[in-house]
């Protein structure tokens, strides 16, 4: 079998590559297994009638101009309006939605002044979107090795920058560094509120609101977060892959990639060759390198920064199997669990000892609700991302340790969701292991690698930050690629853009 | 008796007052000199020919049980990180020196890989006895079947009732083993190999005379002739295996090692710089003394501070490293690197010479960097 390009992983990611390196008239073999297209929002059922929608549920954040370009829409992809999210403190409840005065109305009702404040940080965002943008929607500036023609990106994101004004300028070079904290601390007095504005962007590294750096992840999210889809990662998927085989993508679903052969093609695990000079892996940079590779094959330096890289999972993912249905406040899909910045710092400080938070932040989502087929007529599908957990528990992810931690988690939602009381019938919890094993994901890290500043631009390592590597002929095109990890399609968009520009070569 | 430090340890520079009588014995009888401090590693499992040939510039997988070969490894850039021998004791067992530690980056290779890795250095002891009647002494110390024992091989004895690895090779460029025990083993074998050396005029010997004997030899010493890449502050300062004269134990027609890339695109292009031999004008050198009416002085051991090396034009075209006095070739010799291109083997070139605080050039005639090569060494 030979075939021009093959793209190996089934993720939003690979998919988005395999579509643009088929429409611009490749020939391409998209080599996953069945259960795995979708990656990590690949759906399974987790109890009898009851599915989960994976571990990354947020489209928020997927690219609109790759909607267009894909032409998305025409396969049934529908933008859901702007995504509501309910904050369940324990006495204060909200709802923050992308409609600015609707999420400041929500706000006054808990601090007028916060309300105000709440409209200048939208509209401070709203400033700075154009340059930060343009940096997040294309290849990253070369500042690796640069020649003369990556001056003029470069000069561009600088122009931007400057076209912003002296004072939000400053302010964007002063921000990105800063801790979600302190940022935050500036802007709100409701702690409720700065919790749950916090949350989303400090849960993608290995850091908690007081880390340095963790105001860029947030910085990325306001910036970047746009409609989601209605019925969720689960219609991106379908329409992803009803695009991809209408660009012509043929779909290898029997088996996965065992070992890749750059220049050469892929093995698969039934023991066949897949022959292909140009190879574009959707699967994280230590799986690439650390498993489809022979350590031989890598350069000594090559292989320190791929093991160096670092991709430490922190969340366990608990779903949950309802009898009755549940409303979040507002209609909304999702809900945060965390009272105060603290209290997030503080269900972050025992990970780093290997421990479990007495009270894990939690996010939740009810699929549900966008896939009524995810639960039976009548019932619920919940699926709740708990922050934070180790990779490695002392003394092991025991029975025990998961029961425990599994109560615990049902006595939280419980509290602040009255209607799931006694009526949890089936539960499953993915510690990070569980995650790594069933998606993938070296260390379970679903962003295929930590969302921290040295790992954000220069992604996975140095001579890999422009998605092709020193293999010639392989691409890599996951989360572990700028601009990162969640369903954004732009590693996959980005990419394949990479694979193209170098078809002189191949 | 001298002491120096050698890798931690109190290693002898000479036992007597001056190693003359010491290198005499390398070149006419034998010497037995501990070199303990030598690093030592013994890899083994089912991935140890993966993990050699990996972090190797020679194909390991090629060397074969019972023989030892010498060879150096590189970083990704191609530039020597160190040099040292390799012995197979089984098909899956190796013992590797090196001049430096090399655990880490031997460990950091390994990843994912079925092998175990040990320093050893300190559980194990090394004699080598050197000499041409070297082999007479092994014979009656560990038995007649070391009077077969071919160049570059090893075989497993018995000295005084203790178990020991003796090897073919050295650090003399002379017929030479070298013994291999454990440490408490290792008085008891010393004091049997100098009573059954005693008739061979066997002499404790140390490293003053060694480093006379692998100066004629030709042998690159690291941190003296080249230093390990690791260490180089510039990219300069860094030397490759073409560029010490190693190109012949560098296997590129293989899968991939660490530095392969950059070895290939070498060998394609070009080196840098070449591994040379000077032998020094004696009457130039002579008469620049008697200028000042001096006898000519040379030093009285090995040096070993670097000096330029000049073309006849007096552009400088490189540095000698390492030098000495022959006893043994009346020859005053000195091992350099010089830019490949400026010189041909056989070219007069001029080396810095230091007569009473001036600053002189004396002629010298580039050679291959082995001055010295007994036919007996291999035989």
């Amino acid at each position: 079998m030979a075939t021009d390009v093959i793209v190996i992983g089934g993720g939003v990611n690979g998919l988005t590559a395999a579509c643009y390196l088929a429409k611009a008239g490749r020939e391409v073999t998209l080599l996953c297994e069945e259960d795995s297209i979708g990656g990590l929002c690949a759906t399974h059922e987790f109890h009898p009638g009851f599915t989960s929608p994976g571990v990354l549920s947020d489209t928020s954040m997927f690219r609109e101009w790759i909607v267009k370009d894909l032409s998305l829409e025409e396969q049934g992809l529908v933008s859901e309006g702007l995504s509501k999210v309910a904050v369940l403190g324990k006495e204060r409840r909200f709802v923050l939605s992308g409609d600015v005065s609707q999420t400041a109305e929500e706000i006054g009702r808990v601090s007028q002044a916060d309300a105000v404040r709440y409209r200048e940080f939208a509209a401070f965002y709203e400033r700075i979107r154009p340059p930060v943008e343009r940096l997040l929607n294309n290849v990253p500036p070369n500042i690796v090795d640069p020649g003369t023609g990556d001056l003029l990106p470069l000069l561009r994101y600088g122009l931007a920058l400057r076209r912003l004004g002296k004072k939000d300028m400053l302010e964007v070079l002063r921000l990105a560094p800063m801790t979600v904290y302190d940022w935050l601390d500036e802007w709100f007095e409701c702690d409720e509120l700065k919790a749950a504005l916090a949350l989303p962007a400090v849960t993608e590294s290995y850091a908690g609101p007081w880390s340095p750096g963790t105001n860029a992840n947030l910085l990325i999210r306001r910036v970047t977060s746009g409609r989601g889809f209605k019925g969720g990662a689960t219609a991106l998927v379908e329409a992803l892959v009803s695009a991809a085989r209408g660009f012509g993508v043929r779909f290898e679903t029997s088996t996965g990639a065992r070992a890749i052969e750059p220049g050469e093609g892929v093995e698969t695990a039934a023991g066949d060759i897949l022959s292909a000079k140009t190879i574009v892996a959707a699967f994280g940079p230590k799986k690439v390198f650390l498993e489809l590779m022979r350590p031989h094959e890598l350069s000594h330096r090559l292989e320190q920064r791929i093991v160096n890289f670092r991709t430490r999972g922190l969340c366990s993912q608990l779903l949950l199997a309802v009898d009755g249905t549940v409303s979040l406040p507002g209609g909304a899909d999702r809900a945060l669990i965390a009272d105060d910045l603290d209290a997030i710092e503080k269900a972050f400080d025992p990970v780093k000892y290997g421990a479990l938070p007495d009270s894990p932040c939690l996010e939740v989502y009810i699929p549900s609700q966008q896939n009524p087929g995810f639960a039976p007529e009548g019932k619920t599908s919940v699926s709740v991302l708990l922050h934070y957990t180790p990779y490695e528990l002392l003394g092991g992810w025991t029975e025990e340790a998961r029961e425990e931690l599994t109560r615990k988690v049902i006595r939280i939602l419980e509290e602040r969701i009255p209607e799931l009381r006694g009526a949890v019938v089936g539960a499953q919890l993915l510690t990070p292991r569980d995650i790594e094993e069933r998606y993938g994901v070296a260390g379970g890290q679903i962003y295929e690698g930590e969302h921290a500043l040295d790992q954000l631009l220069v992604r996975p390592s140095p001579e890999c930050a422009m998605y092709e590597t020193p293999f010639e002929g392989l691409f890599l095109c996951s989360g572990g690629s700028f601009p990162g990890g969640g369903l954004t399609g732009a590693p996959g968009a980005l990419a394949s853009r990479a694979v193209l520009n170098r078809k002189s070569r191949y | 008796m001298n002491w120096k430090d050698w890798a931690g340890y109190h290693a002898v520079v000479s036992y007597q007052e001056h190693h003359e009588q010491e290198y005499f014995a390398f070149r006419h009888a034998a010497g037995l000199m501990d070199a303990t401090p030598l690093f030592k590693y013994e890899i083994k499992g089912p991935d140890a020919v993966y993990l050699l040939n990996r972090v190797m510039a020679k194909d390991i997988g090629k060397l074969r049980e019972g023989r030892v070969t010498y060879c150096c490894w590189c970083d990704d850039d191609g530039r020597v990180l160190d040099d040292g021998t390799v012995s197979r004791l089984g098909k899956e067992h190796f013992r590797v020196t090196a001049a430096e530690p090399f655990l880490h980056w031997f460990m950091l290779n390994s990843r994912s890989l079925n092998v175990s890795i040990e320093d050893i250095t300190s559980e194990y002891g090394m004699l080598a006895l050197q000499g041409p009647l070297s082999r007479e002494i092994i014979v009656r110390a560990a038995g007649e079947e070391a009077s077969s024992l071919g160049f570059f091989r090893l075989m497993r004895a018995s000295i005084a009732g203790r178990d020991v690895t003796v090897t073919r090779t050295g650090y003399t460029g002379d017929l030479g083993y070298e013994i291999w025990c454990r440490n408490p083993d290792a008085l008891a074998i010393y004091d049997t190999v100098m009573d059954f050396g005693r008739d061979y005029r066997l002499m404790p010997a140390g490293l003053a005379a060694l480093d006379v004997a692998r100066v004629e030899a030709g042998f690159i010493m690291n941190g003296v002739d080249y230093f390990s890449a690791n260490h180089c502050l510039t990219d300069d300062r860094k030397s490759t295996p073409y560029e010490l004269g190693l190109g012949w134990s560098v296997d590129l027609d293989r899968e991939n090692f660490i530095g392969r890339d950059a070895l290939k695109r070498e060998k394609e292009e070009g080196s840098k710089w070449r591994f040379v031999g000077l032998d020094i004008d004696w009457d130039a050198f002579e008469a620049i003394f008697a200028k000042f009416d001096l006898p000519p002085e040379t030093p009285a051991g090995a040096w070993r501070t670097p000096v330029p090396v000049f073309g006849m034009d007096g552009k400088q075209i490189g540095q000698a490293t390492s030098g000495a006095w022959s006893p043994t070739l009346k020859k005053n010799l000195a091992l350099a690197s010089l830019k490949t291109g400026e010189f041909r083997i056989g070219d007069r070139v001029q080396i810095e010479v230091t007569a009473e605080y001036e600053r002189k050039l004396c002629p010298a005639t580039v050679s291959e960097p082995m001055f010295y090569n007994p036919k007996r060494k291999r035989a």
